[in-house]
């Protein structure tokens, strides 16, 4: 990246998250293999972008966000917020912090209690870090935060319980939560995958357009790439608790380098498919974080390897995150072979 | 995939907060079940409070002589008279009063404590949660007889130790209960959002998760409190009750030591019998359909 | 002749609020060999439309059609005893999320096995399992792996197991109810493949039911759109989503991003579906409809057709391009 660029929001250095091998996985000794769900990723989140977090399941998307939010503890590694390591933080420390990161799930029923109203739900950040002096001045603040995302009368909302409310409405809840205490930093964790289709659109409008008006990072987690195409200035594609490939959106998904991306992309469906797309369908299955491959973690599904007939590198060394380009960087060894073949029609 | 329609028809539990246990007890009275259950509760509560006032047993007033000791019922006596010559509806009364009382503290006492160690086992996890089971396992086991002779071997019979030993016995259950229940709530989505929020743990139990257990807590109470009358009759019908102090189960063990069942004295036996009964029944009957409308719904998930 | 005919289905259910008319008069066909895709959002019918088919809606609801012809045979007047000769022998279904509903303490291959025995029990124990042998190596599972049991299965390949299962009395129709929904969307392509491909080979047609406009575009050769248990749009699928004839169609596709022309934010669609227990006068999509003129307050839209094989249900078809 360009050394003339304003430091980061958050950057996350070699961050690895280990979980401990299921009792389950263990053999009869008792031996197993930890599970990484994150192991080894890089990246900076800078101030006021939408960076997509793109992946499969198991390559570790919410995991790292989990991790950034500290809701998960780090096994090694560093994150740093404005400047300050906040890897290893507790108390009162990490309490501040907790007002300038905030989280939308996935799960518009489950990430409600469904015990409290509305306004509870939107009036408890307040409470919990003392923010209004008052009743009265707290509930001014509720009520331009749910005004703010779309559920007025405000008055109307706050009585209400969740199960009164639509999908779509319930995440707006979330969403007014997580903007009353004015983050830095939001992620949004598959916001609108549970939602119905034409729902969604009204959603990740939302998501924007506060974005615009507050100006907050927003750390957008997503298996659909196409909303990560239509949403993110910058897509990091994670593959086995690795970012293979990260850049700008737009000439991520015109030129992909990694063969992951490249084979990911070509395999969207579209309404308007077209007649001369080909698909790169990959064989098998992503293997599990507990039985990484060796060297490059691609490499036993890799069609670029198989192309260049099997070269021994790719099975021996773990390619590590290379500049390409302005903002790019991509983990491959022979990332610069083909640089013009094209998914999509 | 969600239903977004105004008119859908949403399957989720209904958990009001302003009147619940209105709601909770209408729910149980258009069960049939629960109002059988309801309808025996109301009458012994009746029974026990306004009973003894309006009736009141005076312990001292026994037979003049050998032809007042168990009589059977009369207009002077409607059921009859005890081997004291004491009449047996009047200390029937008194005997509810104080049966329900010792069922209840006693129910109590379980119910605070086998809630407060299940949910701090169950959110605490770790250390605090093996040791807390541990402690569970050890009272589990507790015999109740041999501990209730041991103390009052140690500090005479009364009805204090009497109830403490049915709640210290009778608590583990619902830790048990309250723990598991605790340890699925605490992986729900919303406590994790909650805790992202940056709430204390004192926070997210007093608000999200004590809440979200009450139901539960709630018809394992109804249930224990059966559990602990019939505790008490039994207890005290082995001799191990108050003995000052009248109360069913104390009724019955005196009407078996008198030899009230040699001479046919049906009167003296049938009333705490059923009395005790009905209560459990009622007890039981309105648990088990508090425990149907609150658990399917929990289990709607 | 089509494989099946569907002529006038509907079906209601009563509710304690009320009856819900969740498929109204709903006709369509699905040529032999042909993928059809059955598309729209939730509760738009199209579930309750393939499933009345082979008769498997709950007792309560109240099932009428003019006829369901499958092969050329009617079977509306049919009983429940000769339903049950129809049901895998001649239409097969992979149910939703099925293949988190396997039975966790049997093999992979005694569950693939079991339609065989129950629907053709003629069939010797030898010939079924070499026939599951088989369906295993059709569906890309190796059979070494029959022996495994669900939970040692991922997502995807307990998907390919069910597949097989449906597979295994040969059907004539194979009924697939978003069979790729909860999935990666590389094993999604790999799903929907396999279903080209076993299409190709076994020569049977398939009912692929989605919410997903975007993988009933790669995957069907011709689809039908449903709102409000209607039939709202049906064609082939490449010229109707080139060029929709249904207002409703039109708002679906733009929901979907398209990552062939610019980057442009999705659009939703305004309003609800309408509740299905009110009697709708005029056309369902009406609140919602940009289009929307005084007829089609007043006067249901007939599905009619508006080019080659294209049919829609709009007084106003021609102006949605």
């Amino acid at each position: 990246m360009t050394t003339s660029a304003p430091p980061p929001l958050v950057a996350i250095d070699d961050l690895h998250v280990v979980y401990p091998p299921s009792r389950a996985s263990r053999d009869l000794a008792g031996r197993g293999r930890p599970v990484r769900a994150v192991d080894g990723v890089s990246i900076e989140v800078r101030a006021g972008e939408v960076l997509a977090l793109v992946g499969e399941s198991g390559s570790g998307k919410t995991t790292l966000a989990m991790a950034l939010m500290r809701l998960v503890p780090a096994t090694s590694g560093r994150i740093v917020y404005r400047g300050e390591d906040i890897t290893r933080l507790v108390g009162a420390g990490l309490r501040r912090l907790r007002r300038r990161f905030q989280i939308v799930f996935q799960d518009p029923y489950e990430s409600l209690d469904p015990r409290q109203t509305v306004g509870d739900i939107v009036l408890e950040p307040l409470l919990i870090h003392g923010v209004g002096a008052t009743g009265g001045e707290r509930t001014i603040l509720v009520t331009r935060a749910l005004e703010s995302v779309g559920l007025t009368p405000a008055e109307e909302f706050v009585g209400r319980f969740p199960h009164q409310l639509s999908g779509g409405q319930r995440q707006r809840v979330s969403i007014a939560a997580a903007m009353i205490l004015e983050p830095d930093l939001v992620v949004a964790d598959e916001p609108v995958s549970m939602l119905d289709v034409s729902v969604r659109a009204g959603i990740l409008r939302l998501i924007l357009d506060l974005r615009a008006a507050r100006g907050f990072a927003c750390l957008f987690i997503t298996h659909d790439l196409s909303l990560a195409w239509v949403l993110a200035d910058r897509i990091a594609v994670l593959y086995l608790g690795r970012v293979v490939e990260i850049g700008p959106a737009g000439s991520l998904f015109s030129s992909p380098r990694h063969p992951y991306t490249r084979a990911l992309i070509s395999v969207v469906p579209m309404p308007r498919p077209g007649a001369h797309r080909t698909q790169e369908i990959l064989e098998g299955e992503t293997p599990s974080p507990a039985s990484t491959p060796t060297g490059c973690r691609f490499h036993p599904r890799c069609p670029l390897r198989r192309r260049l007939g099997n070269p021994e590198i790719c099975e021996r060394v773990d390619p590590a995150l290379e500049p390409v380009g302005p903002e790019w960087a991509v983990a491959c060894h022979f990332a610069m072979e083909e640089p013009d073949a094209r998914p999509g029609a | 995939m969600t239903v977004d329609w105004p008119g859908a028809v949403v399957t989720r539990p209904v958990p009001a907060r302003v009147g619940r246990l209105r709601e909770t007890l209408a729910l149980v009275w258009q069960d049939r079940i629960g109002r059988i259950g309801l309808i025996l509760l109301a009458f012994t509560a009746v029974v026990a409070i306004v009973g003894p006032i309006v009736f009141p047993f005076d312990p001292t007033l026994v037979g003049k002589s050998a032809a007042d000791i168990l009589k059977p019922p009369s207009a002077a006596h409607w059921l009859g008279t005890d081997e004291l010559g004491r009449d047996v509806f009047r200390s029937t009364l008194e005997g509810a009063q104080l049966s329900l009382i010792i069922g209840l503290v006693a129910t109590a006492i379980s119910i605070v404590v086998g809630a407060s160690v299940g949910i701090a086992a169950g959110y605490r996890l770790g250390l605090t949660d093996r040791l807390l089971m541990r402690i569970t396992d050890f009272f589990l086991v507790l015999p109740t007889l041999p501990l209730i002779i041991v103390l009052a071997a140690l500090f005479g019979q009364s009805t204090v130790i009497l109830v403490l030993v049915i709640g210290l016995t009778s608590w583990p259950s619902t830790a048990r209960i309250v723990r598991s229940q605790v340890l699925s709530l605490r992986e729900r989505q919303f406590i994790t959002r909650v805790r992202s929020l940056g709430a204390s743990d004192v926070r997210i139990v007093r608000h999200h998760i004590l809440g979200n257990v009450l139901p539960l807590i709630f018809a394992n109470t109804v249930l224990i409190i059966a559990g602990s009358i019939l505790a008490e009759a039994t207890l005290a019908f082995l001799g191990l009750g108050d003995p000052v102090h009248v109360s069913w189960g104390t009724m019955l063990h005196f009407a078996f030591d008198s030899g009230a069942t040699g001479r046919g004295a049906w009167w003296y036996i049938l009333p705490p019998g059923i009395g005790i009964v009905l209560v459990v029944l009622g007890f039981i009957l309105a648990g088990h359909t508090l425990d149907r409308i609150l658990n399917p719904r929990l289990r709607e998930r | 002749m089509s494989l099946l005919e569907i002529d006038d289905l509907s079906v209601r259910f009563p509710t304690s609020r009320g009856e819900v008319r969740a498929v109204d008069r709903v006709s369509f066909r699905v040529e032999r060999g042909e993928m059809l895709g059955l598309a729209g959002e939730s509760g738009c019918g199209k579930t309750t439309t393939a499933l009345a088919v082979p008769r498997l809606l709950p007792d309560a609801a109240v099932v009428e059609a003019r006829r369901i012809a499958l092969d050329g045979r009617d079977l509306v007047p049919l009983s429940e005893h000769e339903m049950e000769a129809v049901r895998w022998r001649d239409v097969a279904i992979v149910f939703q999320g099925a293949m988190n509903a396997l039975n966790p303490v049997q093999s992979v291959r005694d569950q693939i096995l079991e339609p065989i025995r129950l629907h053709e029990p003629e069939v010797s124990g030898a010939a079924a399992r070499a026939r599951v042998d088989e369906l295993l190596e059709q569906v890309g599972i190796s059979i070494r792996r029959g022996r495994d049991y669900p939970h040692e299965f991922s997502g995807g390949m307990r998907q390919r197991v069910m597949i097989a299962m449906a597979l295994a009395c040969r059907p004539k129709l194979l009924i697939a109810d978003e069979p790729v929904t909860a999935l990666d969307v590389m094993i999604q392509a790999q799903i929907l493949a396999l279903l080209r491909d076993l299409r190709d080979e076994l020569g049977i047609a398939m009912i692929l039911i989605s919410h997903d406009l975007s993988v009933i575009a790669e995957a069907c050769d011709r689809t039908v759109i449903m709102y409000a248990g209607r039939v709202a749009e049906a064609g082939g699928s490449g010229p109707m989503f080139e060029h929709p004839a249904h207002p409703y169609t039109r708002a679906l596709i733009g929901a979907f991003p398209d990552l062939t022309s610019e980057r442009v934010l999705i659009d939703g669609i305004p309003g609800a579906p309408p509740d299905l227990r009110a009697i709708i006068l005029g056309c369902p999509y009406v609140p919602r409809c940009p289009l929307a003129i005084e007829r089609c307050r007043v006067e249901q839209p007939a599905l009619r057709e508006v080019g080659a094989g294209h049919l829609s249900a709009c007084h106003r078809a021609e102006d949605v391009a």
